[in-house]
């Protein structure tokens, strides 16, 4: 117990201090004193030897040795056979011409040979086509008696041949007349037809038929003014129309 | 394109693929494309027929058509004819009378 420090009991704890000693309390940790000064130097035992040191570097390259060739050896054995090799160029002669032609054979017996294999189709025919013909000038139906020619086809086909022939005339007349149109086939008319057109009024006429041919032939398309020497026939309709449009014949192959 | 000409030289047909005979004294010609282009371009103006001679394309001049003239009696349909006759008849007038007559009444009603 330190000087100075009171401590109150209580009457157990001093009675058990009395019968025991125990009990009597703790005091409290002293100040830490001053560093004491450095002590001498004390001479220990030598340590034990430490290990093994890392290996060193690799040494420079030796100088050269000098060669020595030593006898020749014995002959090895013979080697594996090689490869088939290409096959080469072949080496033919020129192919030589035709021979002349033989004698001609003997006649042969009258008996009839069989019939040979049917030939092969033959090649595709030309396509029909057709063409047309327009008036160039404007026809005067000046003669009421007459047929005034306007265009034709030419001369086109041949026997057996199927044509669709069309004709279209297009009149006027400063008069009111009756008009006829005709395909003429230099014998004979093979399409007619006749109308009335007014004064200075325009009249299409349209006449066709099929022929069979049994030649070449022109087929020509005629006009004819029946009342009176006024009439015309037109190559153009009206001004603004399509020039040289107005008349017309065609030809169109049909077999 | 083919083209037939006639005795003059005046273009009766064209075809651009047929081959039209041409008229007595006619000739046929096959033009060229610079020869079709110079028919063309002249045929589409107002014209009067175009000539060829082989080798020049010629318009002749364009003449109108004549007016219709109405006025004319001689002009009119046959049936209004006929009744122009029937009036000479019960008139006892010639029918050149009612004809001029009809063009007096015809110029009174220009305009009406």
């Amino acid at each position: 117990m330190q000087a100075g420090v009171s401590v109150r009991l209580s009457l157990g704890q001093i009675a058990q201090y009395i019968a025991t000693g125990a009990g009597s309390p703790t005091g409290a940790t002293g100040a830490t004193g001053p560093t004491g000064a450095t002590g001498a130097t004390g001479a220990g035992p030598t340590g034990a030897t430490g290990p093994a040191g890392p290996t060193g570097p690799t040494g420079a390259t030796g100088a050269t040795g000098a060669s020595v060739t030593g006898a020749s050896g014995p002959t090895g054995p013979t080697g594996r056979t090689g490869t088939t090799g290409p096959t080469g160029s072949s080496i033919t002669g020129a192919i030589g011409s035709t021979g002349a032609t033989g004698p001609t054979g003997p006649t042969g017996s009258a008996a009839t040979g069989a019939t040979g294999a049917t030939g092969g189709t033959g090649a595709t025919g030309p396509g029909f086509g057709g063409a047309t013909t327009f008036l160039g000038a404007d026809v005067a139906l000046n003669n009421t008696a007459n047929f005034f020619d306007g265009p034709n086809t030419g001369s086109i086909g041949a026997n057996g041949q199927i044509w669709l022939i069309i004709g279209v005339v297009s009149l006027v007349s400063t008069v009111g007349a009756n008009v006829e149109a005709g395909i003429f086939n230099g014998t004979a008319y093979i399409a007619n037809s006749a109308g009335t057109v007014a004064g200075n009024f325009y009249l299409p006429i349209t006449v066709c038929a099929v022929v069979t041919l049994t030649a070449a032939m022109t087929f020509t398309l005629r006009a004819k003014d029946s009342s009176n020497v006024n009439g015309t026939l037109l190559t153009t309709g009206v001004a603004t129309g399509a020039a040289n449009k107005a008349t017309s014949i065609t030809a169109i192959r049909l077999a | 394109m083919n083209i037939c000409t006639n005795n003059t030289g005046l273009i009766v047909m064209e075809s651009e693929t047929a081959s039209p005979t041409p008229p007595p004294g006619g000739t046929l010609y096959a033009l060229t494309p610079a020869q079709r282009a110079a028919f063309l371009t002249l045929s589409a103006m107002p014209n009067g027929g175009i000539t060829f001679d082989g080798a020049t394309f010629s318009a002749l001049p364009f003449i109108p058509p004549i007016p219709f003239d109405y006025s004319n009696f001689d002009n009119l349909d046959k049936s209004l004819k006929a009744i122009g006759l029937v009036i000479a008849n019960f008139t006892g007038k010639t029918p050149a009378q009612v004809k001029a007559a009809f063009l007096i009444a015809y110029q009174s009603l220009n305009g009406g």
